[in-house]
């Protein structure tokens, strides 16, 4: 059994494994958040223990309401894996179902598919996104919303590189030849082969929609005080960076390992594709 | 041009219907209670007018380069976006000069050396480039220079050459981190082609080889990403203008947004989506020009 698992472990990319660990440990940290955090996150608020350094009782300092920082970052986790996860979610079903569309009925279909995904594609995610939250308004579904709704080009334009590609292969002539409904052969032969790639960018997307969310919510239109969000902590701590550098500090840290533990998976996943794929994806960032 | 229209026009239809009067942020908010003076202030920014007619309205202005008036300052829009558009150019222009060659050498040479310490220290940095928030290096520079080097570099304000060394670093690492891990891939793949091994075998030195056939051929795929990079870091000036108090055009735009300054905002996410479309389309051209190959119909 051990010797299995260290085989496995040594025919693993590295870096995949740390990056493994690092999201498991957030994981964990999301779900077991309540018994984990020493204090509560909103309502532990005490003007008497406010912009406390670290030190016995607050392990990583206070902000100025007097919260304990170490339990809003760990309640902290929830927010990110939620908009990371919930937006990537919504932003890979969308880039599925217009790439598939697009590969699959080519033609008109194509074309204005294509050209409206280049048109999203060409503004920058930021600018596109803050244009979307000055129309709604600050906000964590709000958030959701407006990274969920805009970060689909990639997954679009993977997914129908993938199909067209795919549908010239002999199996699926074959697939044809033997009598299977269209229906069949594109639910069957075709689609199966663009899980892969799509998977490794909705895995390197969680890390980038978990970084805009931090910025919006740095700039001030996103989530609000006094949800635990690590954008917000960094947003009010920019204020008393001189006196408290320790609130701007750790939920630094805490982006830092989450999303540097996401991209490590999809960059390990991306090396495990087959090379043109991965041209493919390379070009993608 | 379809893309700037297209974003102009949604945004256009989508603050219209927002909930909301837009003659209380137009007008002084004292005046809330008067009924005459908000039907005045309404006449006076035709906000009585059916929302398509304001469309037209703002559209045939915008031809004309009038980009409508700020609620908030009562100045022309255009004028407050040309006095904020020098800052936020020579910043973005500044951080891409620096990026870009620093960029293109570390992963030339990081690809040359292949496996080594150096190979993987400059590709840890690459990965640690896209995984940190971008502010939050902002932030702890400004503390580190600040607080530890007693105030070596200035951390906000704007005018002498020093104001640029801290948010050129921020927005600029990134654009390294990103160049470095293309350059790297891209040159590894050309060190496999033929013509590189006959260069060899024909006995040119290490140096030429290198120069010459490697770094020449692997720069093709660099360039795209790089063009594209130019616009993200376009509008990337918005964070690095909120952390050091930037008077330019991000600092603008995020205080529209704040006050719900509606023409202003319209007016500075014109300003980016058109300065990035511009970029996109000068990359296309640069491309065709450089690889005959490529023409576009």
């Amino acid at each position: 059994m051990i010797r299995r698992v260290k085989q496995f472990l040594d025919s693993q990319n590295p870096m995949l494994i740390v990056g493994v660990l690092l999201t498991t440990l957030v994981a964990i940290a999301a779900i077991f958040a309540p018994y984990l955090a020493p204090y509560d996150p909103v309502e532990d608020a005490n003007l008497m223990n406010s912009l406390r350094p670290p030190g016995e009782d607050f392990l990583l300092g206070t902000d100025r309401q007097g919260r304990d920082i170490l339990s809003r970052l760990i309640f902290g986790t929830r927010i990110a894996l939620l908009v990371g996860i919930v937006s990537q979610g919504l932003n890979t079903l969308i880039g599925v179902l217009l790439g598939a569309s697009a590969g699959l009925f080519g033609g008109k279909v194509d074309d204005s598919i294509m050209a409206f995904t280049n048109m999203v594609l060409s503004i920058p995610p930021l600018i596109l996104a803050l244009a979307i939250m000055t129309v709604l308004g600050p906000g964590l579904i709000n958030i959701l919303i407006a990274l969920g709704f805009t970060q689909w080009t990639y997954t679009c334009r993977i997914c129908r590189a993938q199909i067209l590609s795919v549908k010239e292969q002999d199996f699926v002539e074959a697939a044809d030849a033997l009598g299977a409904s269209r229906f069949r052969i594109a639910l069957k032969h075709i689609l199966p082969h663009v899980f892969g790639p799509v998977f490794v960018i909705a895995s390197l997307g969680v890390g980038a929609a978990i970084l805009l969310e931090a910025s919006l919510s740095f700039l001030g239109v996103g989530t609000q005080p006094p949800t635990p969000s690590w954008g917000t902590m960094l947003s009010s701590g920019r204020t008393y960076i001189w006196t408290a550098p320790w609130i701007t500090i750790s939920p630094g840290v805490a982006i830092m390992i989450t999303v540097l533990g996401v991209n490590l998976i999809g960059d390990g996943l991306r090396d495990k594709l087959d090379p043109r794929v991965k041209r493919e994806l390379d070009l993608s960032d | 041009m379809p893309t700037v229209v297209f974003i102009l026009t949604v945004m256009f239809f989508l603050l219209s219907i927002l909930p909301g009067d837009a003659a209380l942020l137009a007008g002084d908010p004292k005046l809330a209670k008067n009924p005459e003076a908000m039907a005045q202030i309404r006449a006076k920014w035709g906000l009585d007018d059916p929302i398509p007619l304001r469309y037209l309205k703002y559209m045939a202005n915008l031809l004309q380069g009038d980009l409508g008036t700020s609620y908030r300052t009562r100045q022309e829009v255009g004028n407050l976006i040309l006095k904020k558009l020098w800052p936020t150019l020579s910043l973005a222009g500044l951080a891409y000069l620096i990026a870009t060659p620093l960029g293109l050498l570390m992963g030339f040479v990081s690809a040359l050396n292949r496996g080594s310490w150096l190979d993987f220290g400059a590709l840890s940095l690459a990965i640690f480039g896209v995984s940190v928030p971008r502010f939050w290096v902002g932030l702890m520079l400004m503390y580190l220079f600040a607080v530890l080097f007693n105030g070596a570099l200035p951390s906000s304000g704007f005018g002498s050459v020093a104001n640029y060394v801290l948010p050129c670093l921020t927005l600029g690492y990134p654009l390294i981190a990103l160049l470095a891990r293309t350059t790297r891939s891209s040159a590894l793949e050309v060190m496999e082609e033929d013509y590189v091994q006959t260069a060899r075998a024909k006995g040119a030195p290490e140096w030429r080889v290198n120069l010459n056939h490697v770094f020449r051929n692997s720069l093709m795929p660099i360039i795209t990403v790089a063009g594209l990079q130019l616009g993200t870091l376009i509008a990337n000036t918005v964070i690095v203008e909120k952390i050091f108090s930037w008077p330019g055009l991000g600092n603008l735009v995020i205080n529209s947004i704040l006050r719900r300054d509606i023409p202003a905002v319209q007016g500075c996410i014109l300003v980016f989506t058109l300065s990035i479309v511009l970029i996109n389309t000068g990359v296309d051209v640069f491309y065709a020009y450089l690889d005959p190959r490529i023409r576009y119909d």
